[in-house]
């Protein structure tokens, strides 16, 4: 049934994972003022991609109809090609998206008046405003693309899960960006699984949203009955008000769909992370190395090996650690947050810095051999 | 002129060090292997009684020789000929081995001088036949502080996983090599 006041949406011929993308955002709690139409019969908005071929003779009846349409298109020249159409601009920036469908929610439907709220009602809602407006710019800084410089290294394709956020200051930049809260990802549920099914010896069942999924401790696999794209928007998407759910039992493994658990829950937090770090995160103190990840089995990206080279000799802040190696601070990050969430690292005391001071790491470059190593490496590189 | 750059396979019998370095080997991989006799022949039909040899031939010609250590004990003392100057220890256990644990303390220790003025990357090999220790099993033995071992559950036969050997060995030596 369609509910009175939300805006019914049809997405129209848009690439299948912007498609599922749009879908899983305009049905979740993000999107307040919309939902996917269930039927044909009360379509309020069509969103159109304007760069793939279209129907005109749908921009020609949203008049006709009263209807709307966001156009997303990627031409800084695009004009509306219709007055019932309102331009979005890719990528695809969800406080964009989202101005844009409640303008259109706007003219479709009487804004209610409301009474003056009281005090109270107030801060909650303000603070319910300044929630949504933090997951916004997390999914944001989630679903941006990468940048084209990191393109060329075709090696490590998994760089494109660092994101693109900028390096910050801890001392004077706001460091909202580069954190995310565990509890909105599904990694948090799935580490929580993981972690029931090794303590009590007992397979898990995982209940989200778009399937099911089951944790066999014995073996450490996952089976799952998730479609592939699916999975990637589990994997991506924040889940504000449908955390997963856990339980302990029996239920025999998916036939099809079946994953190392380890290398799919790193694959997870990875894909989440984006350049983010988990919340409270701190960015000056050393980390601390407790084991060399297992990378033979495990995604890794552009600048992983050297980082976790350098963690594993000398106590360095996340900070530094970008600092010194000369990498942009997402990489150290990403790297750090599926370290962290699988146990491999945590952040020390400054004591432990300390007492580490003496071992630091014995470069060889002493001997000059640092250009050397570099060709070693490029011969190895362009053979795999 | 040419330099004389060696990067050292080592580990017990049957780990996996020939076909290690035939894997990312330039050149036709030279074998000094016999007939097994001992202890040995339960494992293998042949062994290497001396050295293996391989090669990576970077564009210039420089050569980074790889060799390869023989696996039994009563060879030990090539073992400190053998390292003379390397670069670096890529040490192979044989996961299907019972002895795995102590066969890693035993080369750890063997080679500690040499890893002290270097450094180690471990690969575990047949974990996927028949693996009698989890990889958390063997980092207990790795990680005392720092530095941390790498440690990895390879292939031999994998291009990809002993040159991700090498890499980690060429990064842990200097981290801020650039590509």
């Amino acid at each position: 049934m369609n509910r009175p006041n939300i805006a019914n949406i049809v997405l129209s011929n848009l690439d299948t994972l912007t498609e599922n993308t749009l879908a899983y955002f305009i049905n979740s709690n993000l999107c307040q003022n919309a939902k996917l139409a269930l039927s044909q019969n009360n379509i309020h908005i069509y969103i159109l991609d304007l760069d793939r071929k279209y129907d005109e003779y749908l921009i020609q009846n949203v008049e006709l109809h009263q209807q709307h349409i966001i156009g997303i298109h990627l031409d800084s020249e695009q004009n509306p090609l219709s007055n019932r159409m309102t331009l979005v601009k890719k990528p695809l920036n969800v406080s964009e998206l989202t101005k844009a469908i409640d303008k259109v929610h706007q003219e479709l439907f009487k804004p209610p008046v409301l009474p003056t709220p009281n005090k109270e009602t107030k801060t909650k809602h303000s603070a319910k405003i300044k929630h949504k407006d933090q997951t916004h710019r997390n999914l944001y800084n989630a679903i941006d693309e990468e940048k084209n410089e990191d393109d060329i290294h075709l090696r490590y394709k998994a760089q494109r899960y660092v994101g693109n956020n900028e390096d910050v200051d801890p001392q004077t930049d706001d460091l909202q960006k580069i954190y995310i809260n565990a509890e909105n990802y599904f990694f948090s549920s799935l580490l929580e699984a993981l972690s029931a099914g090794q303590s009590n010896r007992s397979t898990v069942g995982i209940k989200t949203s778009l399937g099911t999924m089951i944790y066999h401790y014995k073996e450490n696999l996952i089976s799952h009955d998730i479609e592939k794209n699916k999975l990637k928007l589990l994997q991506t998407t924040p889940l504000i008000n449908q955390a997963s759910k856990f339980s302990l039992n029996s239920s025999p493994p998916f036939k099809e769909h079946v994953m190392d658990a380890i290398s799919f829950a790193w694959d997870t937090v990875i894909q989440t992370s984006k350049g983010r770090l988990p919340e409270n995160t701190n960015l000056i103190k050393p980390v601390i190395l407790l084991t060399w990840p297992n990378f033979t089995k495990l995604r890794i990206f552009r600048h992983a090996i050297p980082i976790t080279a350098l963690w594993s000799r000398q106590r360095i802040s996340l900070v530094e650690t970008a600092k010194l190696l000369v990498v942009p601070q997402r990489y150290v990050f990403s790297l750090y947050g599926a370290m962290n969430a699988l146990g491999y690292a945590k952040i020390g005391k400054f004591e432990d810095e300390v007492t580490q001071k003496s071992k630091v790491i014995k470069p060889l470059s002493q001997q000059n051999n640092s250009n050397f190593f570099s060709k070693i490496m490029s011969h190895l590189f362009k053979r795999k | 002129m040419k330099s004389n750059h060696k990067i050292i396979f080592s580990g017990p019998v049957g780990a996996g060090k020939t076909t290690a370095i035939t894997s990312i080997s330039d050149i036709p991989t030279v074998r000094t292997e016999e007939a097994a006799s001992d202890e040995t022949k339960d494992l293998k039909d042949t062994t290497t009684v001396a050295l293996d040899y391989g090669a990576i031939i970077l564009q210039d010609s420089t050569r980074i020789h790889l060799y390869g250590t023989p696996g039994q004990k009563r060879f030990d003392f090539m073992w400190e000929i053998l390292t003379n100057g390397g670069i670096g220890l890529l040490l192979l256990i044989d996961g299907s081995d019972s002895n795995a644990i102590k066969n890693l303390k035993f080369f750890l220790s063997s080679f500690k001088n040499f890893i002290n003025k270097t450094s180690v990357v471990v690969g575990i090999t047949k974990q996927d036949v028949n693996k009698k220790y989890n990889l958390e099993e063997y980092q207990e033995v790795l990680n005392k502080g720092l530095p941390v071992v790498p440690i990895y559950e390879i292939d031999a036969r994998s291009k990809k996983d002993v040159s991700l050997m090498v890499e980690t060995l060429l990064y842990t030596l200097d981290p801020k090599i650039s590509i």
